[in-house]
């Protein structure tokens, strides 16, 4: 039958891509550097949130910690915050990965949802969260890891599924940002004017509550010209990051666009989204194996070199 | 894993991570699926807006940190003032607490704190330095 044969050439096609080969070290490199990412945020805001969840309002409860009625006492958050952190480094160091690792990425999601519980929910958060969930299903440390023994055949193809998934999620995000644009706003928000709405708004809050206004928010605010192509490149780099999956030179391009993108917020609106601002995002599109190859050869080097 | 498996797992996680879009209500926003509404919507420079100020032994009118308010990012501050100032007598909690954050930060200027609301022309403050008139709420005193 031509459909079925149609059809089967389409899935074999969709799996030849899904499955394409990718060296074992790109995604225990990804892992660890995700990792530490996520290590650091959480480690650097345990003072925030043990403070924060000793609020006496505001508790809003999302995600994971819908299973709880009320606050929990701020000592059980920051021991569970503690507790992220140490699941966390045993993550990016590989430490008894298959058991570990989906245990970090629970314990990460209820850490931050627990954050993001009080007040409003953020958006900075969301991908790494999915991206250590990816990661935490993935055999993302048959190499690079404490307690692996070096294998000496490893097969490729087990390796690159993972990396397109966290591209995939990627792309997620940034297509939903896009789509709520044209649900809420439809074209108008490609005239500028709400894009400078907002951008005046948010730095007037921060005004009011003795933060710093971006940098060129002001300058800005009275050239609307400019701000019309600023919010038809976000809308397009939002709506095009299915283009990401493609990979090579324009899941790159798509990458450096979506990072100017961000550098432009922090310009303009002073928010800060550290994950893709440091490149973390986009890792999965990237040679990440280069920069820690290069270290642990010097390592190496090092060691050989040392007396005893 | 199996090919099987992870092509599986794959296209169960990225179909959850793109739910939301399937939500009635785009504000319907949750963490961490979220439908990503922030700066998505049509809005105007007229904002109305409630916020804490310090007043120090001078009387001069001096901006506080979020920090002082309860958090320390600013969204999560106005959220905070929000709030409060929607129920009844959770403003006049709120003013004791953030006077409580002053005394401990050891700001010994501050002898006042006044929660005040506003409807700013945000284009006018920022770039022509205009203040819209601020209505006191309530106010209360820096214990010492």
């Amino acid at each position: 039958m031509p459909g079925a044969s149609l059809m089967k050439k389409l899935i074999d096609r969709a799996s030849d891509w899904f499955f394409a080969p990718a060296p074992a070290e790109r995604l225990a490199a990804v892992r660890i550097l995700v990792g530490l990412f996520a290590f650091g945020w959480v480690t650097a805001r345990l003072v925030e949130i043990y403070r924060v969840a000793g609020l006496s309002r505001g508790f809003r409860p999302y995600g994971l910690v819908r299973i709880v009625d009320e606050p929990l006492p701020p000592g059980v958050v920051l021991a569970i915050g503690i507790a992220t952190s140490v699941l966390l480094a045993l993550f990016t160091l590989g430490v008894a990965y298959r058991v570990i690792a989906p245990i970090a990425a629970v314990a990460l999601m209820m850490t931050l949802c627990y954050r993001n519980s009080w007040g409003m929910p953020f958006h900075t958060e969301n991908l790494l969260v999915f991206h250590v969930i990816a990661l935490s299903i993935a055999p993302a440390a048959d190499v690079w890891a404490i307690g692996r023994r070096r294998r000496s055949a490893i097969a490729a193809i087990n390796y690159g599924w993972a990396l397109k998934l966290m591209v995939a999620l990627t792309a997620s995000t940034y297509l939903l940002a896009g789509i709520a644009k044209l649900r809420l706003a439809g074209l108008d928000w490609l005239d500028g004017e709400t894009l400078r709405n907002h951008i005046a708004v948010d730095n007037l809050r921060k005004l009011l509550f003795g933060d710093s206004t971006a940098p060129l928010a002001t300058t800005l605010l009275e050239h609307p010209n400019v701000l019309a192509a600023f919010s038809v490149m976000s809308v397009a780099l939002e709506l095009g990051a299915p283009l990401s999956l493609i990979g090579g030179r324009v899941g790159r391009l798509w990458a450096l666009g979506v990072w100017g993108f961000h550098v432009g917020v922090v310009l303009l609106m002073n928010i800060w989204f550290p994950y893709p601002l440091f490149g973390f995002a986009f890792l999965p599109l990237l040679r990440a194996e280069r920069g820690p190859a290069w270290l642990v050869g010097r390592v190496r080097e090092w060691r050989h070199r040392s007396p005893g | 894993m199996n090919h099987r498996v992870a092509a599986l797992a794959s296209c169960v996680l990225v179909a959850v991570v793109l739910s939301p879009v399937t939500r009635c209500d785009p504000y319907d926003d949750g963490f961490p699926l979220s439908t990503f509404p922030m700066f998505a919507s049509v809005r105007p420079t007229q904002h109305r807006m409630s916020y804490a100020l310090g007043v120090t032994r001078s009387g001069e009118r001096r901006l506080l940190t979020p920090r002082l308010i309860g958090s320390g990012e600013v969204l999560q501050a106005y959220r905070i003032v929000e709030d409060a100032v929607a129920i009844r007598g959770e403003a006049k909690k709120l003013c004791r607490a953030i006077a409580e954050r002053v005394r401990a930060s050891g700001d010994d200027e501050l002898v006042t704190i006044r929660i005040v609301t506003a409807s700013h022309d945000a284009l006018a403050v920022l770039i022509d330095d205009q203040l819209a008139p601020e209505r006191e709420l309530l106010r209360c005193p820096v214990p010492r």
